[in-house]
């Protein structure tokens, strides 16, 4: 969670000023010292000097940024408490800021491969075991990302690089698991990414969702504008990493996969948006071509392998089958939008803009893709 | 800032029968604005994307300044990109998004916010600095996303149909404030569209491709008056050129055009021309442009061997202009620009000339423009 965001609340719980406050190492010893005799002071205690209240959020080689309060405002409880929520928003302990770049790129490879692990096996709902030392960074709700990339003219992305891309972009609060085979990446960010714009929207999980893609764009441009290569991603609705990190792989996996086989053009597959192609690609491939032969029979006309009827039919739909948009996206004029619409009427038998023959046609693009491949 | 230039560039991708950009050269100048123009697939975005390192090249060499940039990483590149989609980054506001790629480049803050406050103010968005991208309407995300190539600095714009987003208001007026933006960079610009008014209006030169080729790489008037063939006469103009298909032939030493429906003299230069390269007495495609067709007198009068007779099936007032679709000439339909006050209506028969000093003849086979080739 960004500290701001924390301030802002702890400000508004306290009711009282709270501030942003970095303490150099000599500073925070001070702070330390000053502690109650006999209490324990680690990076993540609560610490009263005089009258002010100290509570650390993060550390760096330089020194503790943290919260600074009136002490008087609140009590001894209340102290315990405010660590314990500001512990829960940071996500990861101080062991993990703390931790080297090389011990976490290790501990996120390890999950990786524990997931990879009950993947094979099938096991989807597993908690994360403890030995994996993650439990404490992978508490709350996260929104779940999935990248693949490949480079055929560079060298391929390192840990390293992409993380400190990201960390960038979504601003320090991500965890970057790299899955085995080093061309797919899950990120893990907080869920508190959406907050800011959950408050300022009223229009509910379709707006989220659009917010979703347009952070998955962003990831695909910034890393195609610095490396090139080809990436495609996925993004899954926050889930709750502990027990569903394992099915949450398998369904972005499933979404790219199924995005990349049925859309060629596209980097962004999200699962959402596939739920006809999931639908296709689970019937066995004799079905799906008796299908094409008893319905469509004109299916493998020429009319379905034309470049230009192809991309004009994926456009009328992608717009909801309305004509003056897909005109205006393919750069052509209504009459002839219309003019080819009436072409494919002529060779298969099925107007595009009556609904039933609309539905048709699209499942029969759907499977003409998915039997051409066999 | 630094001059492009692409030698011999070919992009074939795995399992393409066929190249999808061909052996294309090009010099591009320091400064110069570069419009790539052509119909949807052939090959003008993804020559761009090579440009960009969006896209492997399959053969050839692609310099930045002296530099071969074939392997070298976007980010390294020196380039800042414009495309239509503008994914603005959506967590970000306006300031964040134009800082974003400098603060990834570890540019000092004060830097940055000079940078960016100086780039707003040009694009005149200051006052939207702090909002986020969903509180922009079109225009003003499209801003946003120059604005964030802007503040890098680059030695090269490359802008990938980034008004095709807009209304067609916006259009043409982003259309003109991008032109003005990039003469006062003075940096090097490639720009795509598919849109003929763009090029025509924004280029310095321009490129027109077709399948996958270079036809034409010319300022905006050489390619309208001396275009080097069929597709790129067709292309460029609106409406389109006129082709009529007729032959050539000799009499009384004069050479004349003669199609169904018409029967014109072919003005002396033109006709040594012809003569010279063998074309009477052979089939060749006409090219005229509509608006050197001319209905009044005075024209009528002074070209007595150009004129000829057709029916008008359609009128289209466009207020200062109105064009006629003709039948009788040709196998095709002819339009001609005539005055938007011409008396002229549907189901006329009407007398008219053309100007044929503004002819092309372009061969049959080749489809190659006679007099510019």
């Amino acid at each position: 969670m960004d500290i701001q965001l924390v301030r802002e609340k702890l400000e508004r719980v306290v009711g009282d000023s709270v501030e942003q406050r970095d303490l150099s190492l000599k500073e925070w010893s001070s702070w330390a010292k000053a502690a109650k005799a006999g209490s324990e002071v680690s990076g993540t205690t609560a610490v009263i000097k005089g009258k002010r209240l100290f509570i650390p959020w993060d550390q760096s080689e330089a020194g503790i940024t943290g919260f600074e309060m009136d002490a008087k405002v609140v009590t001894e409880s209340e102290i315990r408490l405010i660590e314990l929520v500001v512990e829960a928003a940071r996500g990861a302990g101080f062991s993990s800021v703390a931790s080297s770049p090389g011990d976490e790129e290790e501990r996120n490879t390890r999950l990786g491969q524990w997931i990879q692990a009950q993947l094979d096996r099938g096991l989807l709902h597993e908690e994360i075991p403890d030995q994996l030392n993650l439990k404490s960074r992978l508490t709350g709700t996260m929104v779940p990302f999935l990248l693949s990339y490949e480079n055929r003219t560079h060298r391929d992305l390192t840990y390293k690089q992409l993380n400190k891309l990201l960390q960038s972009y979504f601003d320090g609060d991500i965890t970057l698991v790299p899955l085995p085979g080093s061309r797919e990446w899950l990120i893990l960010v907080g869920e508190s990414l959406l907050n800011g714009f959950k408050e300022e929207s009223d229009e509910g999980q379709d707006t989220e969702r659009g917010m979703l893609y347009d952070l998955c764009q962003g990831v695909y441009e910034l890393i195609s504008n610095e490396w090139g290569g080809t990436s495609h991603l996925s993004v899954l609705d926050p889930i709750t990493p502990l027990q569903s990190l394992t099915s949450a792989v398998s369904l972005l996996r499933e979404s790219l996969q199924l995005g990349r086989l049925f859309h060629l053009t596209e980097h962004i597959h999200l699962p959402w948006a596939l739920y006809l192609e999931r639908l296709i690609y689970s019937i066995p491939d004799e079905q799906r071509r008796q299908f094409l032969d008893q319905t469509v029979p004109h299916a493998s006309s020429t009319v379905f392998t034309d470049n230009e009827t192809l991309s004009t039919l994926e456009s009328f739909f992608q717009l909801d089958c309305n004509v003056s948009e897909t005109a205006k996206r393919l750069y052509i004029h209504r009459n002839t939008l219309l003019y080819r619409m009436d072409k494919i009427k002529q060779e298969t038998g099925l107007d595009v803009r009556s609904f039933q023959d609309a539905v048709l046609v699209k499942l029969t693009l759907l499977l003409c893709k998915v039997t051409k491949r066999k | 800032m630094a001059g492009v230039r692409l030698e011999h560039i070919y992009k074939k991708y795995a399992g393409a029968e066929k190249a999808t950009v061909m052996d294309v050269n090009l010099d591009i100048k320091d400064k110069e604005f570069l419009v790539l123009v052509g119909p949807s697939g052939c090959g003008k975005s993804t020559t761009l994307r090579m440009i960009a390192g969006l896209e492997e090249i399959s053969e050839g060499k692609l310099y930045i300044g002296d530099r071969v940039v074939n392997d070298v990483a976007p980010k390294d590149r020196d380039i800042a990109m414009v495309f239509q989609s503008y994914a603005l980054y959506p967590h970000m506001n306006v300031y964040q998004n134009m800082a974003f790629g400098l603060k990834l480049r570890k540019v000092k803050k004060e830097e940055i916010d000079q940078r960016v406050r100086e780039a707003a103010k040009i694009l005149d968005i200051t006052h939207l600095l702090d909002r986020k991208p969903k509180a922009l309407s079109g225009g003003q995300r499209q801003r946003v996303a120059l604005g964030r190539a802007i503040v890098r600095d680059p030695q090269v714009f490359l802008m990938d149909e980034p008004l095709s987003n807009l209304d067609a208001k916006l259009r043409g007026q982003m259309r003109a404030e991008i032109t003005k933006l990039v003469k006062r960079l003075e940096t090097t610009c490639i720009y795509v569209t598919h849109d003929q008014i763009e090029a025509m209006t924004m280029g310095d030169r321009i490129v027109v491709m077709h399948d996958g080729i270079i036809q034409q790489a010319a300022s905006p008037e050489e390619l309208y008056n001396q275009p080097t063939n069929i597709f790129v006469a067709g292309f460029i103009g609106s409406p389109t050129m006129n082709f009529v298909t007729g032959t050539l032939s000799e009499a009384n030493g004069a050479v004349h055009f003669k199609a169904n429906g018409l029967d014109v003299e072919v003005p002396q230069g033109k006709a040594i021309t012809l003569k010279e390269k063998g074309y009477v007495g052979k089939e060749v495609i006409m090219g005229i442009r509509p608006e050197d067709i001319h209905e009044e007198p005075v024209f009528l009068e002074a070209s007595p061997h150009t004129i000829f007779n057709a029916s008008v099936f359609l009128t289209e007032n466009i207020g200062h202009e109105m064009q006629l679709h003709l039948s009788g000439v040709g196998n095709d339909t002819v339009i001609a620009r005539v005055d938007g006050r011409s008396r002229t209506r549907e189901g006329d028969q009407v007398k008219l000339a053309i100007d044929m000093n503004k002819i092309h003849i372009f061969d049959k086979d080749s489809e190659l423009n006679v007099f510019f080739n």
